[in-house]
């Protein structure tokens, strides 16, 4: 039994996984992004949990954070609703995303909404499994997850917990998976940066300079990031990945590497990349920034390998659930007397 | 983000000095050495290093109660600091300040300071003169998260926006202000975003990560410099002591001590510059026992000074001023 | 009635005013600086929570609970605010400024507002709260934590001072500074909180404004304040031994000042030695001194001599804030000049 089935014989369960970090980068001094407050955040996932509860979700869970941005946003409403924690030993740092999504893939629920951009995200896919994701956009690079309104967000999740929607609601996308000497240490789901940076330092990546290569999981016209340098050189969305060599030698490209940010970006060369492909990478001293913030330091002697792999996170594509649930006349009530 | 060698000599050196610095001090302390309140920096290394790594001595900050980690980042001499907590004739303030108002203003270092959010707008006027006079220089403001909720806080915030003045807050975000956790004194606990309001640029960073703190304020300084105005860094960190010695730390659990040690700052430094072969190991061995010997001759120097005169008890109230008026009336 | 007395430190005497007045008037609320210690943490709600950095507080909250014991953020000029408009619309609050130096922060709500709203309104307002706040020097504080400055509050009409010496007093001043229907300043001197002595159990009241003889004498007056008083008494037992019997006059109140005290005193000793920690320009000193020469003219056989601290900021080195503050030695030298 897959765990799709099993999480249909629980209904009526959501999780919610809000990170309070995120929106608030470096790339607000550096960029010119907005600072994602907190406080927004809370009137999101009200917003959300009101959805929930529209659609007859009775119980969600979520990841305790040092905001309290669930606890919050239950405060003083009357949301028909238990509200549990995720127990997972909180260290404020991503790994908490990934730990909560992998309690929650174990413990059958629907769904999970997801609060951040795309690292946020990449840390739940890390531990979702094949349990599907809600992404509302509040980060700074929000590639993955949909720039939806709260209230959209949590009918879409509430009409999936009630059994309203089937698989074609939801979308596989791909992801890169980071090999070294072997061993799958980490995924990025929109890009993987090559930098030849010595230092994690603040994170984000805004001097393209400092870039040898990027790999997209996916070509996606009209997104912020390094992803922009793949998507102005092919310009057709393809379902194919992309491999972008910086440097001077054959075009330069004007894209936004971050909000408010738009450079040019010397290319040598690209490639498509298709699922399966594996790409070594060569270069050392060498940072690999994953979904655009350095992540990796990687070692002289480790041999490191990215993979396209079609088969990431699955999404709950709000537009798609609504268009579905109306086919199926989940919002229509016969008129009642009481009216 | 490049960081020459000797720069990373410095941060490490920096940051070893503090930590050395402060578990003496902690010491000397139980020892009944120190008269009146010591509040201790440890922990908070990378913040103070990450950021005046960035400062000359034409540059000025303005610090707190917890200011020993900023004089020592920003160049003060560590013996006439020692002194100084001993109350000594040699201290840099000449015994008159003592730890929670030690400063050097030939270093730009303009005061740890007894009154919390007293700094900020210091800060806001060191960052007018330099715009006034059309200098490069910066005023950098450590506060705790404690001193957000002061209102010269937020007055000083604006004012540098307004004016757009060069001027960097730096909020070390320690989760408590003494014994009350932020996430009570902070209506939406979340510093950084703040900034907002006062339409400055905001940036949540890891404060037990140098190289963190080092990018992200090096950017906010250079902003500063270039004359675009102020930023707020809210850089989350944890200290190690209690929030005054004598604190017997009742409200942190051992798990959230554990967690936050994991995160020792000086601890990553070393892992990141010794995997990436930047340093070696005989190296950091070198200058931790360097910093061990300064700290013995420092205590040893701050032991031996004599005690200030009485009657410099009446100097240094004024420039200019009767003297008998100073002393006592009969 | 038999009344119990025991012996307690000057800050326990403090912790059972504010007990049994909140105990006697549920419209009595604490607030300051961790006066409850901790808030929003569980572990500590009964014990361990700090009741104030001294302890002064100490386990107020868990008889009277958080909503009566009320941590406040770092905000005087918020926190001493709110006890002046919830002083004026009904409550009798105790904010406690936790030192006299950190005045600055939040006069005006002090000042302007507090101390001079009932007149402003034509007396249709009373504003019945106590701030209690730490004073003096001994300690090695500094410059910003060591200060009296009380003659900054007596000098200002609107507000009532009070600065207990004894436990004792310390006690009954406290609960008659709680009853009072002005805003009372109550100074607590941080070296003598360990000092210990005689107080009865129940509830007594020390009138404001009426100072206490607390030694009997002939040839001179010495008026103190606070701790000074025991410096006083110090040098009244070596006078003694000299062959001079001091009378030593504690003040007590500050604003209002008991003037009949004073010159009663000073018509049986012919003369007045003032001895005051605080700085000595404007200062409570300065004033006994004028009222001696204004209204005790013709009692006065020699010129009146204050002993007080210098015109200066309080310094940390040992040796010199040994100089600071004035000692017996001063005292007796003070006396010798006029007797
Ligand atoms: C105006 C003022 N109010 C209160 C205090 C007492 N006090 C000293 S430090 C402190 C807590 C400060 O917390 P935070 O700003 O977070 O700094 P941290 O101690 O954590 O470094 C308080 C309340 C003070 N010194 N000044
Ligand atoms: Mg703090």
């Amino acid at each position: 039994m897959s765990e799709r089935q099993q999480a249909s014989r629980a209904p009526g369960t959501v999780g919610i996984i809000a990170n309070p970090a995120a929106g608030k980068d470096v790339r607000r001094l550096v960029a010119l992004a907005s600072t994602f407050d907190n406080q927004e955040k809370v009137r999101i996932v009200r917003r959300a949990l009101a959805g929930l509860t529209a659609m007859g979700v009775r119980r969600v869970y979520y990841l305790p954070d040092s905001f309290g941005i669930v606890t919050r946003a239950a405060e003083n409403s009357r949301f028909d609703l238990e509200l549990v924690p995720i127990p997972v030993a909180c260290t404020f740092t991503a790994s908490d995303s990934e730990q909560a999504a992998s309690w929650l893939a174990a413990h059958g629920v629907a769904c999970v909404i997801t609060l951040g951009g795309d690292g946020t995200n990449r840390a739940v896919a890390r531990g979702c499994r094949e349990l599907p994701l809600v992404p509302i956009a509040t980060g700074t690079n929000n590639v993955f997850p949909y720039l939806v309104d709260g209230t959209i967000a949590g009918l879409a999740a509430g009409l999936l917990a009630a059994g309203q929607l089937d698989e074609t609601c939801l979308e596989r996308r791909p992801c890169l998976e980071v090999w070294i000497d072997g061993t799958l240490v980490d995924i990025a789901l929109i890009d993987v940066a090559v930098s030849r940076e010595r230092f994690l330092g603040a994170r984000a990546i805004w001097d393209p300079n400092t870039v040898q290569q990027v790999i997209v999981s996916r070509v996606i016209p009209g997104v912020i990031g390094l992803a922009a340098v793949a998507a102005a050189l092919c310009p057709i969305p393809s379902p194919t990945g992309a491999l972008v060599e910086f440097g001077t030698g054959s075009v330069c490209v004007t894209v936004p590497l971050a909000p408010g940010l738009v450079t040019t970006v010397p290319v040598r060369a690209w490639n498509m990349v298709s699922p399966g492909d594996e790409i070594v990478i060569e270069q050392r001293p060498c940072i690999l920034a994953l979904d655009g913030e350095r992540e990796l330091r990687i070692e002289d002697s480790h041999r490191v390998t990215v993979r396209l792999s079609a088969s990431g996170p699955l999404v709950l594509d709000p537009r798609l659930a609504f268009s579905a649930a109306a086919k199926r006349g989940c919002f229509v009530m016969p008129l009642t007397s009481t009216m | 983000m490049e960081i020459p060698r000797e720069k990373l000599r410095w941060i490490y050196e920096r940051m070893v000095l503090i930590r050395a610095f402060e578990d003496r001090v902690a010491q000397e302390f139980a020892a009944g050495k120190l008269p009146g309140f010591v509040h201790l920096y440890a922990g908070e290394e990378a913040i103070a290093v990450g950021v005046c790594a960035h400062l000359t001595d034409r540059d000025y900050i303005t610090s707190t109660h917890r200011g020993h980690g900023h004089c020592i980042a920003k160049g003060v001499d560590v013996k006439a600091m020692m002194a100084e907590l001993f109350g000594k004739a040699t201290g840099v303030c000449k015994g008159k300040g003592g730890s929670m108002h030690i400063a050097d203003v030939d270093k730009g270092m303009l005061g740890a300071n007894g009154i919390v959010g007293g700094g900020p707008p210091i800060a806001c006027g060191a960052g007018l003169m330099a715009k006034t006079l059309g200098t490069d220089q910066v005023a950098v403001c450590f506060l705790g998260d404690g001193a957000a909720e002061q209102g010269t806080t937020h007055e000083a915030m604006n004012l540098a926006a307004i004016w757009k003045l060069p001027v960097v807050f730096v909020c070390e975000n320690n989760l408590y202000a003494e014994s009350t956790p932020w996430t009570y004194h902070c209506a939406a606990p979340d510093i950084a975003s703040r900034a907002a309001a006062y339409d400055m640029p905001g940036v949540l960073v890891d404060g037990t990560d140098v190289f963190a703190v080092y990018e992200a304020a090096g950017e906010a300084i250079a902003r500063a410099r270039r004359g675009e105005g102020p930023t707020l860094l809210e850089c989350r960190a944890f200290r190690y002591y209690g929030h005054f010695q004598g604190d017997a730390v009742s409200y942190r659990t051992p798990e959230e001590e554990a967690a936050y040690r994991q995160r020792d700052p000086i601890q990553r430094f070393r892992e990141t510059v010794l995997s990436q072969g930047l340093l070696s190991e005989d190296e950091l061995d070198a200058i931790d026992a360097a910093v061990q010997h300064e700290i013995s001759e420092a205590v040893r120097f701050a032991e031996s000074s004599p005690l200030p005169p009485p009657e410099d008890c009446l100097t240094d109230v004024y420039v200019s001023y009767p003297v008998e008026q100073l002393a006592f009336r009969h | 009635m038999v009344v119990t007395t025991r012996v307690l430190s000057y800050r326990q005497a403090i912790n059972e005013a504010l007990r049994l007045e909140m105990r006697r008037d549920p419209t009595v609320i604490l607030m300051g600086e961790d006066v409850a210690g901790g808030a929003t943490i569980k572990h500590i709600e009964q014990e361990g929570a700090w009741g104030g950095p001294l302890g002064v507080t100490k386990s107020l909250v868990s008889e009277f609970g958080r909503q009566r014991v009320l941590d406040t953020p770092i905000s005087e000029a918020a926190f001493i605010g709110a006890a002046v408009g919830a002083a004026v619309t009904g409550l009798r609050p105790v904010a406690e400024l936790m030192f006299v130096d950190f005045f600055g922060v939040c006069m005006d709500q002090i000042f302007n507002q507090g101390a001079k709203l009932r007149y402003m309104f034509g007396g249709k307002a009373k504003v019945p709260m106590v701030i209690r706040t730490m004073i003096g020097a001994g300690f090695g504080a500094a410059g910003q934590h060591s200060g009296c400055h009380y003659s900054v509050f007596a000098h200002m009409p609107g507000l009532k001072a009070v600065a207990p010496a004894t436990p004792y007093d310390a006690k009954g001043l406290l609960i008659a500074a709680i009853r009072d229907d002005d805003p009372v300043m109550f100074f607590e001197h941080k070296m003598l909180y360990d000092m210990t002595g005689e107080v009865p159990e129940g509830d007594y009241v020390v009138p404001i404004g009426k100072a206490d003889v607390k030694r009997e004498g002939s040839d001179v007056t010495i008026v103190a304040i606070s701790r000074m008083v025991h410096i006083a008494l110090e040098a009244a037992k070596r006078l003694s031994g000299e062959g001079i019997e001091a009378e030593v006059v504690d003040l007590r109140s500050l604003s209002p000042l008991d003037e009949d005290a004073v010159l009663s005193s000073l018509a049986k000793t012919r003369r007045l030695v003032v001895v005051d920690e605080d700085n000595p320009r404007c200062s409570v000193a300065a004033d006994i001194a004028a009222l001696a020469v204004d209204k005790g003219f013709d009692y006065l056989d020699a010129p009146v001599k204050l002993v007080t601290a210098p015109h200066t900021p309080v310094p940390f080195s040992p040796s010199l804030e040994r100089y600071y503050i004035p000692t017996p030695e001063r005292v007796v030298a003070a006396v010798r000049e006029i007797v």
